[in-house]
């Protein structure tokens, strides 16, 4: 009897454990690394569609409808996508304002705030640039936040979340170190990138972004801007175009073949090759600074 | 420039000094350069620690209200609802007058002269409207929404202006004011969302250029299912327009359920619809002609609805949808039970984040009425579109329309439009 109470008891919290529903893959991979197997875990976006146009989906109303807890990555880069899903969701737990709605982005400082704000600019972020994420010093922080979050909705798991995060912060740390020794020789240069996506990251490491192939963000490129960069890349000997995996590549190309740069393809989320957190910045490292 | 101004220092001293002095101050040089590169290292590891320190103490619950990064005061024009002002308009060629084309009927639909058609209705130049779109969280229950098109010729008209609720539980969420129908798959959507610049053939045909909806109440649920299924049931007033009597309180009551799935990447939505409500049976004079206006006793109007939706991923910003719809009515009148029915397909192909092209065939196959019984009305169109950008689009399209009777005759109508929407403002995602 006490055996089959036991197991009863073993079992419950598998029917209990809270639904977490991630709006892109890397959110869904530290929640993953905090809650191993304590939370079910869904994302909605790929890491293959642009970030800021992610369909609709109504499979993604179903999944949001039996969420506790949504965390997105705000500052505004879901706003095309999210508000329809949550509206048609029906699900009080996870709308805006309600402990179940998490937004990363209210706990990292964002950078290129605009001074004003008009969309003869394109489609600049009120916020400023959504595109924390590649600030690898910033994943710590991010798990931390999800850490605290998940031990006030589900404080029987308190003690394994933040032991979870102690080894994932302490894994993080080793990672930072190296990547800031494969970095090391690369501070100082310049690079030019199709959208302000990696923006975060080339900051970190102290390299400077001299023009993106998009001429405003949103906007696909010109022959003249394109030719502006190409006569910029020689005149300045810029070595590196980073190219994101769902914008044309062909811009990026063109520019690399008439200038002499060098083409980077990267990941923007975990996914593909790519698949985990370390990998994705492993690869982006790697990418970056060839010497 | 430290570095600079000290060498700067060091030469300038060392024009002065003798030799023993040189090597001395060499010496310090070096120091002071070691001091410098030590420091560089320091601010650099100072960089790169995370924006915001937080001390390990409190509740997890205060641990991450503390770590939330201070963000301005919020202005109390946040409090405003969202305005978005959306214009479309554009340029319009027939090969029928203005007054033969508003004159024109759908024979067992819609009468001549009863025609209503609030877009490019003229050759040259229309402005459809203007449309003013707000919205807002209300309280912690509720949303509300209003939506008024400013037309051409300076009629306002309220699109949809309604609010619905944020906390129920189950699932559940009611709507009231006046709003469209979800029925079937394109009715609730506003014109600018539409795939062509002309509503749909049988819509247009059984429901009128508003389409299903008006004053009523909607309760929608989502059922707790990993895949999408909703169910939902709405009542409206009665409105002549859309098929029914209008002489009546709330006697249209429409249902619907629809349900989703992805099969690898793509997505695969179907909906069945059921709407109902009184037609109004006419009296008949003594040779058996129906007395206009006229009626003494209800009969039913039945529409049944059908849709599936397949959309396909392509690479990058492009993507493949194959949309189709199928609506049944059945309306009594003063002799008979008009049987009707009609259906679209549409194929549209989105090319890249600027382009998209697509192909529609709308056709009224089953067409028994007590006026004309004709059923072979059709319709043939083709667009393509040009997107500068997410806020402005630019839509070319070509008609070949078999649906409408000028003069009791039959006259295909050619029908070539371009039009413009341009998105001002913070206007609200679309659904799928």
């Amino acid at each position: 009897m006490k055996k089959i109470l036991l197991v009863l008891l073993y079992s419950i919290p598998i029917f209990a454990s809270m639904h977490v529903t991630a709006a892109y893959p890397y959110i869904g991979e530290l929640v993953k690394a905090i809650a191993h197997d304590k939370a079910q875990v869904n994302v909605i976006a790929s890491a293959s569609s642009d970030p800021h146009f992610v369909v609709p989906r109504p499979s993604y109303i179903g999944m949001l409808r039996e969420s506790d807890l949504l965390i997105i990555n705000g500052g505004g880069l879901e706003i095309g996508w999210i508000p329809p899903l949550l509206n048609q969701a029906h699900n009080p737990k996870i709308i805006q304002g309600a402990a179940g709605y998490l937004d990363l982005s209210s706990y990292v400082k964002l950078i290129d705030k605009p001074a004003s704000l008009s969309r003869a600019q394109g489609d600049v972020h009120a916020e400023g640039n959504p595109h924390y994420l590649f600030d690898p010093y910033n994943i710590p922080q991010l798990a931390k936040v999800i850490m605290f979050k998940l031990s006030t909705m589900d404080p029987a798991h308190k003690s394994e979340y933040h032991a979870n995060y102690d080894v994932f912060a302490k894994h993080w740390e080793n990672k930072l170190g190296q990547w800031e020794k494969t970095m090391a020789p690369c501070r100082n240069t310049q690079a030019v990138q199709y959208h302000e996506l990696f923006s975060y990251f080339l900051k970190r490491y102290g390299i400077r972004t001299v023009a993106t192939i998009e001429p405003l963000p949103g906007i696909s490129p010109s022959s003249k801007h394109t030719l502006d960069i190409i006569n910029q890349i020689r005149t300045d000997k810029i070595g590196i175009v980073l190219q994101d995996d769902y914008h044309e590549p062909k811009t990026a190309q063109f520019i690399a073949a008439k200038s002499g740069a060098r083409t980077i393809m990267l990941s923007h989320d975990v996914g593909g090759q790519n698949d985990t957190l370390d990998k994705l910045f492993d690869t982006m490292v790697e990418q970056t600074c060839q010497r | 420039m430290m570095k600079k101004s000290l060498l700067w220092l060091a030469c300038t001293c060392a024009l002065f000094a003798s030799d023993t002095e040189l090597e001395q101050l060499k010496k310090q040089m070096a120091q002071l350069q070691q001091q410098l590169s030590e420091m560089q290292k320091h601010i650099q590891t100072l960089e790169s620690a995370p924006s915001v320190t937080v001390s390990d103490t409190g509740s997890d619950e205060e641990m991450l209200e503390k770590m939330a990064s201070k963000s301005e005061k919020p202005s109390v024009t946040t409090l405003l609802p969202d305005i978005a002002l959306i214009l479309n308009g554009g340029y319009t060629s027939r090969n029928v007058t203005n007054t033969q084309y508003t004159n024109a009927s759908i024979p067992g639909f819609v009468n001549s002269g009863d025609m209503e058609i609030p877009f490019n209705s003229k050759n040259g130049f229309n402005l459809n409207y203007a449309e003013v779109a707000m919205s807002s969280t209300v309280d912690p229950y509720f949303d509300a929404n209003a939506i008024f098109h400013i037309h051409g010729d300076g009629t306002l008209e309220v699109e949809e202006a309604f609010f619905s609720t944020r906390a129920l539980d189950y699932g559940l969420r009611a709507k009231v004011g006046k709003f469209k129908s979800a029925f079937g798959r394109v009715n609730e959507k506003h014109h600018h969302a539409w795939n062509f610049e002309d509503q749909e053939l049988v819509n247009n045909a059984l429901f009128g250029p508003d389409g299903l909806g008006g004053e009523g109440a909607q309760l929608q649920w989502v059922a707790p299912t990993p895949f999408y299924l909703m169910a939902g049931i709405e009542l409206f007033n009665g409105n002549q327009k859309q098929g029914f009597s209008g002489k009546e309180s709330a006697t249209t009551a429409v249902s619907y359920l629809k349900t989703s799935t992805d099969v690898g990447n793509a997505t695969l939505l179907g909906g069945i619809s059921y709407a109902q409500g009184n037609s109004e049976v006419q009296n008949l004079n003594s040779t058996g002609d129906i007395i206009p206006d006229s009626f003494t006793s209800y009969g039913k109007t039945k529409i049944y609805g059908a849709d599936f939706t397949l959309e396909y991923p392509l690479e990058g910003y492009g993507s493949l949808i194959w949309q189709n719809e199928l609506m049944y009515r059945t309306k009594d009148v003063a002799t008979m039970t008009q049987k009707q029915a009609g259906y679209y397909s549409e194929l549209l192909y989105r090319i890249d984040e600027n382009w998209a092209t697509g192909i529609r065939y709308d056709e009224l196959y089953k067409n028994q009425n007590e006026i004309l019984s004709v059923n072979d009305l059709h319709r043939t169109s083709v667009k393509l579109e040009y997107k500068p950008f997410e806020f402005s689009r630019f839509r070319l399209q070509y008609n070949q329309d078999h649906s409408r009777y000028i003069d009791d005759q039959a006259k295909t109508i050619h029908e070539l439009m371009l039009n413009y929407t341009l998105e001002l403002g913070a206007h609200g995602a679309h659904a799928f």
